[in-house]
């Protein structure tokens, strides 16, 4: 049995991300949210699972996880080898591209740009910080953009790298003044992304 | 038709992919793109690279850019290496340290080398303190975490792996930085195993 440590609320973009992953790969879980509010990650019982304290953590059985992406492509390789991730060292390599992408790329732009308009305390908001995250988040989408008019999805077929993009556009679109209606493609995308089964379920399933 | 790598010497990134292509024995065409002419922004560097950045891979029609996923490629060209091992939980373990890299270690060694060397090396602009004090402080959070991991073993995830280029190759310009690895002893063990294999001695960059 997986047991999924995560965001309490569930819809926190690493955590949300991950639990798509296992409705796309209709895989069961328990999932055992832990309060950072709290400092829960900084009890005795989970840093022995994880010294680092970070949340999401995969545990399925004596094998345990941590970052997100490394636990979307564990769980899409276990539970659905054909799916999610390519079958060809092409393919594969195709979604480590889009994945790495976002992790270097759109997530950083738009988590300092959150931090430095948002979330940071106002006199914590360093306006160099925005101003350079506003134009690398500009950046990363000016490359999403052009891709997702000639295609339907980052690499030509759904895969996990689809799941780590759409958490963060959801997310710039929930949290930050930043406009994305000038990516009518990315858009489509994201429609595209967030009406399947699986988005539809691990919604309605963080809503209980 | 062998395949082509686009790189520059002046790149973490590019060197990553050259220490991988060298451990495996994978015959490359390296193809060198000079920032200072701004070959990484000409038409048609940039339609195979849409940001403008290095390294990029053409491997007879496939075209690939982000430094861990064409490790990852490479490494699998080359199995029988195990430098990205192919059972699930193993390869598993590679990822968590390679995104690990690219999410978190990774971005607190750039914010410091960026601001404090290549910022004034190249654009001739001072170092931004705010940005200084953030990449400090992530910095001593993930060298700790790092270090902890390295404590007890050779290479970041057991037996040496492409994770452990990638987590190599950020430091390199260290001292430069002043990215301080004092308190992490385990840390500098490792990095300095690291620069003494033939491929990261071969690839060290120009200054």
């Amino acid at each position: 049995m997986l047991t999924l440590y995560g965001h309490v609320n569930p819809l926190s973009i690493n955590t949300l991300k991950v639990r798509v992953a296992l409705a796309e790969v209709n895989a069961e879980f328990r999932y055992q949210p832990v309060d950072l509010a709290k400092g829960e990650q900084h009890r005795a019982e989970f840093v022995a699972l994880n010294p680092y304290a970070k949340i999401p953590l995969l545990v399925d059985d004596d094998f345990i996880l941590a970052e997100s992406d490394a636990i979307m492509w564990y769980l899409a390789e276990t539970f659905a080898p054909a799916r999610l991730l390519g079958t060809t060292p092409r393919e594969r390599a195709r979604t480590l591209q889009w994945c790495d992408f976002v992790s270097t790329g759109l997530y950083p732009a738009y988590y300092d740009l959150y931090l430095h308009t948002v979330s940071n305390a106002p006199d914590k908001r360093l306006p160099t910080i925005a101003e350079s995250a506003t134009k690398r988040l500009a950046r990363s989408l000016g490359v999403l953009e052009p891709l997702l008019g000639k295609q339907e999805t980052l690499t030509g077929q759904f895969s996990i790298a689809d799941l780590s993009a759409a958490v963060v556009v959801r997310n710039i679109q929930d949290r930050l003044p930043f406009d994305v209606a000038a990516h009518p493609h990315l858009l489509a995308w994201y429609a595209r992304v967030t009406t399947r089964g699986p988005w539809q379920a691990a919604m309605a399933a963080a809503a209980h | 038709m062998s395949i082509r790598i686009h790189y520059s010497p002046l790149s973490q990134h590019s060197r990553r992919v050259r220490v991988a292509a060298m451990e495996l024995g994978l015959d490359i065409d390296w193809r060198l793109i000079d920032f200072a002419k701004g070959e990484n922004r000409a038409a048609e560097y940039l339609q195979k690279n849409p940001a403008g950045k290095v390294p990029t891979l053409d491997d007879d029609g496939l075209v690939l850019w982000e430094s861990n996923a064409i490790m990852a490629y490479l490494a699998d060209k080359k199995p029988q290496a195990n430098l990205y091992p192919t059972d699930a939980r193993a390869r598993a373990q590679v990822n968590q340290w390679l995104f690990w890299e690219s999410a978190h270690f990774g971005v607190a060694a750039i914010t410091l080398t960026w601001e404090r060397v290549m910022k004034q090396a190249f654009m001739q602009q001072p170092a931004d303190p705010a940005l200084v004090a953030q990449g400090e402080r992530d910095w001593s959070r993930y060298a700790a975490i790092l270090n902890g991991q390295l404590e007890g073993r050779e290479y970041v995830a057991g037996a040496l792996s492409i994770a452990d280029f990638a987590l190599a190759s950020i430091v390199v310009h260290r001292e430069a930085a002043g990215i301080d690895m004092k308190p992490y002893r385990h840390l500098q063990n490792w990095v300095d195993r690291m620069e003494a294999r033939d491929s990261f001695q071969k690839t060290k960059p120009p200054f």
